[in-house]
């Protein structure tokens, strides 16, 4: 797993360095405005300044130095720069943005989890029948309906309403009032994290639907039925246990479909997580935040991969033992 | 030959049809089955893909589906399934009337092991039974079908057996309850020449220890024939022939019969100059029923109303039944 | 995949998806016929107006017109009816002048009113969905918008499925080392979320391009963020087919590689390549859609649905009050959901056996 980081490491600075000249110059002006021993009366910059600029930030290096330095820089000396708009460290933007973000991700997941689980072990019982097919409608529909438009929806009603409030950061303050803020922070993101639900669950109903109709096809239930098992417990403890393997399969990029919807969620919302700061930072063409993100979310992905490799094992004795 | 001592059979179905519907096409598999098994006999069901023994079986286990419509009666000791509600045929099957299957690496959970997978069917009947209990009952099933080293493998997963090995461990399952009725769907189409032999001994002699009615069925005659004591042939969802097993084979009344047991492939014909007899044609499509004989287009002795009238089941006497408007007349 | 006119029939779904999806695509290659005006045409005196098509009236009697508008509050656009001034709409008016694919010359559109003829000087513009801040015809701009978000995804789904093809058809068909390294590409590229990746290639771009480039360069990014995943799919198919017989009878005769690849193991795959198409192209232009709505995409004045939405739906205000500015969205809505159907039926065609109403053996009666 840390061979796969540090070869995408790799990757993210090559990629850079592939990119076109101007935008390491764009880059380098910046820098050298910021810095008191270029500037001069008139703003303007020669070529040579340029060039003792880039010198100067290690940038006129082949791309693979460039990643050690900043290897080094990141593991040895704990620094991971600073961000050129705001001049904040790398490190608070980030950690505080990615606890933000997990914690949306994190209850989104479990909703997601809870809901899909249990319609989709109802419905299956129910296959074949109107209800059924109705409910396999609605979730193509909203598994089809773009992530983008509901949030805005949900938005304009946020407004229209004023049921809900627009921006999705709580307006209590952590220190004061933990109850307070818990709540303000619930009441804030429920319409956001509606449209995620709304959105995610299309596609997850369809997939446990479609795997526990599969697992009521297999031979070994009838069997069971043969044998005079009760049709609930093939529904629970057989049929939908078998499910988990395909689920957890089918799904592993569950979180990343999570966060990748979160960026946007975050950006319609205000809401102060990792996506935004993403965003933000391609805006202002902000190099070091924007590489420093695509590492985190990265790292953070590859222990989601590693995570749910873990939670086969468990629930897959196969996994577990392998053929005899 | 049969051990038949009982007046009400173990199982009986008259007339069953069975109609299968998917969206508007409607196939009947089943066109109007009628037989016994009488206690302690062994029925074997013979018949190609399509000619309806497995629905047959499906239907007297009471495991069709939503989309099955049947008509005609089942018997189970003497008690009609149609009023039976749900849980009571739910409980029936295990104590009364039992089922193996074709593909035994398919037929359990891969999940549980063997331990978890007999308590489960011990207590799906008699919900009390303990763990200690269940142990004991599954080792001396285990060792009933001549597994080794039960109490150890107990703890195994299905993956870890073989496809022989599975099929006893499910004929054990199946015993689990002491059932009255053995209906085998095909237990070893599935399964290596060797391994057969020895299920099929396995079967005949769990059968006569118990006093089991078996239901035996197979698209290959040999095999049912090794099994059984009396013989049904199936064809397009109909009975062709009926018969005790060893006049049915030497003195076949059916064409169809005849050329099933004309086409089995005879020890050393690997090596012989004798050609592959087959049967020309092919069977049946549920879909599009013929209007008379199902074996008309394939039969060697087909003529006049064999293609327009479907031929009735006659009894003949010997114990025998046969469907054709020319039966071979035997000596 | 045997699929007939009969079969599509029978499934109104798959049948509506279709027809909308040939409506939209139709409505965009003539969309200098249909639009009644120039995407770009400024009516400075009627900006942020309401739809304003209506039926009746007792002036002109039954038939489309348009009643006359005048502006009552310059700060929050409210406008009010003039009573009795009405102009007719017509059938194949008269109105700007916009050359048909660039060069045919054209000034006559499928409907319009007299605006800016000489001989009616109080005749009004028709807006059947009404204008946006700087007085642009919203159903102008959704229609010839169409061309470049509707374009963006066929184009961007082709191109990922070449790659994917090539890609994972040399690593399924040669396997070894080239598999290994294909595959692990794959999965780095799949390992970051679709969108950071997206935004992070877009910001190794500058920021000054025009429409051109900008179109050449959203499709190419989606393309690389898309194409591993069929890739892999892809290559696990090509592994198991070249094991079959016709493979090894090309391979005797000399057949070059690529050829083997293109022109038999390909063919194999159509139903499942077709499918992909059909479920990816959403994909492709909601990307274009969502890349174009922050500011990162195709920026005004080039229109496309998402800079329409950029520009006019961000701000919840301004949405709340004009609604008619949301119209990309919905005509973005329509064709997502029908590609999407129209998937969802191909899959059933393709596979019977996938059929989510699938029979479930159950005690009867």
């Amino acid at each position: 797993m840390t061979v796969m980081l540090f070869v995408l490491g790799l990757g993210v600075f090559g990629l850079m360095a592939l990119a076109p000249g101007d935008i390491v110059d764009n880059y380098v002006r910046s820098q050298m405005l910021t810095m008191t021993d270029f500037r001069s009366n008139d703003n303007a910059l020669d070529s040579s300044q340029i060039r003792e600029a880039k010198h100067r930030l290690g940038l006129d290096l082949p791309f693979y130095e460039q990643y050690f330095r900043w290897l080094h820089r990141v593991f040895l000396d704990h620094d991971l720069g600073r961000s050129l708009i705001s001049k904040a460290p790398v490190l608070f933007l980030v950690a505080t943005r990615m606890i933000n973000s997990i914690t949306l991700n994190l209850i989104s997941l479990v909703f997601l989890t809870l809901a899909s689980f249990s319609l989709g072990i109802w419905l299956s019982s129910k296959a074949g029948t109107k209800l059924d097919l109705a409910a396999a409608f609605i979730s193509l529909f909203f598994n089809a309906f773009p992530g983008i438009l509901l949030l805005l929806l949900l938005q304009m009603f946020a407004s229209v309403t004023g049921l809900f409030p627009v921006t999705a950061y709580p307006t209590e303050n952590f220190d004061g009032n933990a109850i307070g803020f818990g709540f303000s922070y619930l009441y804030h993101i429920f319409l956001p994290l509606l449209g995620a639900f709304i959105g995610g669950l299309g596609g997850s109903l369809r997939l446990i639907r479609a795997t526990m109709l599969d697992q009521l096809g297999q031979p070994y239930v009838t069997a069971l039925r043969s044998r005079g098992i009760e049709e609930g417990r093939i529904l629970f403890h057989h049929a939908f246990r078998n499910t988990m393997n395909p689920f957890i399969t089918g799904s592993s990029n569950l979180l990343a479909d999570l966060f990748g919807g979160s960026l946007i969620l975050e950006i319609v919302f205000s809401y102060p997580g990792i996506g935004r700061l993403m965003y933000e930072a391609v805006l202002q063409k902000d190099i070091n935040l924007v590489m420093t993100n695509i590492m985190f979310v990265s790292a953070l992905l590859l222990i989601g991969m590693v995570l749910s490799d873990l939670a086969l094992a468990l629930v897959d004795p196969r996994v577990r033992y392998g053929k005899a | 030959m049969s051990n038949a001592s009982s007046v009400v059979p173990a199982l009986e179905v008259k007339d069953l049809r069975v109609t299968f519907s998917a969206g508007e096409t409607a196939i009947q598999a089943v066109r109007g089955i009628s037989f016994s098994v009488f206690r302690g006999e062994a029925v074997g069901i013979v018949g190609e893909s399509g000619s309806g023994k497995s629905v047959t079986a499906w239907a007297a286990a009471g495991l069709l589906g939503n989309d099955a419509t049947l008509e005609g009666t089942v018997l189970v000791d003497g008690v009609d399934l149609a009023g039976l509600d749900a849980e009571a045929r739910r409980s029936l099957r295990g104590p009364k009337v039992a089922m193996i299957f074709q593909e035994p690496s398919r037929s359990f959970d891969p999940i549980m092991t063997l331990e978890k997978t007999f308590l489960e069917t011990f207590r799906a009947h008699k919900p009390q039974t303990t763990k200690e209990e269940a142990r004991r009952r599954a080792v001396s099933l285990l060792e009933e079908v001549h597994i080794a080293d039960a109490e150890a493998r107990l703890g195994s997963f299905p993956h870890q057996f073989s496809g022989g090995m599975l099929q006893r461990v499910m004929i054990a399952l199946s015993l689990a309850n002491d059932p009255e009725i053995l209906l085998c769907d095909e237990p070893t189409t599935a399964l290596d020449v060797t391994i057969q032999a020895q299920i099929l001994g396995l079967l005949r002699e769990l059968q006569l220890r118990r006093g089991l009615s078996l239901v035996f069925i197979s698209h290959d005659l040999e095999t049912v024939a090794e099994v059984s004591d009396r013989i049904l042939v199936f064809y397009g969802g109909l009975i062709m022939e009926e018969g005790p097993k060893s006049s049915l084979l030497s003195d076949p009344r059916h064409p169809y019969t005849k050329a099933l047991w004309d086409s089995r492939v005879k020890r050393g014909s690997h090596y012989s100059a004798d050609a592959l007899v087959l049967i020309g044609g092919q069977p049946p499509d549920p879909q599009i029923p013929e209007p008379g004989c199902p074996f008309a287009p394939r039969c060697s002795r087909v003529a006049g109303q064999c293609r327009t009238t479907l031929p009735g089941l006659t009894v003949v006497p010997g114990g025998r039944k046969r469907r054709c408007w020319f039966p071979l007349e035997g000596p | 995949m045997k699929t007939s006119w009969k079969q599509l029939v029978r499934r109104p779904i798959a049948l509506g998806s279709v027809v909308v999806l040939v409506v939209l695509y139709l409505a965009m290659t003539f969309c200098e016929f249909l639009a009644p005006y120039d995407p770009n045409h400024l009516f400075q005196d009627y900006s942020e107006l309401p739809p304003n098509l209506s039926w009746y009236s007792s002036e002109l009697g039954f038939g489309p017109q348009v009643q006359s508008m005048s502006l009552l509050n310059e700060v929050t656009r409210q406008y009010a009816r003039v009573k009795g001034e009405y102009t007719q709409v017509r059938l194949l008016a008269t109105g700007d002048k916009t050359p048909m694919w660039g060069f045919l010359p054209l000034s006559v559109h499928l409907f319009g009113t007299d605006f800016g003829h000489d001989s009616s000087p109080k005749a009004q513009p028709v807006f059947l969905l009404g204008t946006d801040s700087l007085g642009r015809d919203i159903l102008s701009r959704v229609l010839y918008g169409s061309r470049i978000s509707l374009t963006i995804g066929f184009v961007g789904v082709f191109l990922s499925l070449f790659l994917a093809l090539l890609f994972g058809g040399l690593a399924g068909y040669f396997g070894g080392v080239w598999d290994w390294i294909i595959m692990r590409l794959c999965e780095f590229i799949i390992l970051i979320p679709g969108l950071y990746l997206i935004l992070f290639l877009r910001s190794l771009l500058s920021d000054h391009m025009d429409s051109g480039q900008s179109y050449m360069l959203i499709t190419v990014i989606l393309s690389f963020v898309g194409w591993p995943s069929t890739a892999r799919m892809i290559r696990g198919m090509v592994h198991a087919y070249k094991r079959q017989d016709f493979v090894a009878n090309a391979r005797l005769e000399s057949m070059p590689t690529l050829a083997i690849l293109f022109r038999h193991i390909v063919p194999q795959m159509s139903s499942i390549l077709i499918l992909s198409v059909t479920l990816g192209v959403p994909g492709f232009i909601l990307g274009e859609t969502v890349l174009s709505y922050l500011g990162l995409g195709i920026v005004d004045p080039a229109v496309s649905w998402g800079s329409m939405i950029n520009r006019d739906a961000t701000s919840v205000s301004s949405m709340v009050h004009f609604p008619w500015l949301f119209a990309p969205g919905f005509f973005l809505l329509a064709v997502t959901l029908a590609f999407n159907f129209l998937g969802e039926w191909l899959r059933d065609m393709a596979d019977p056996n996938w059929k989510p109403a699938a029979r479930r053996p159950r005690v009867k009666r």
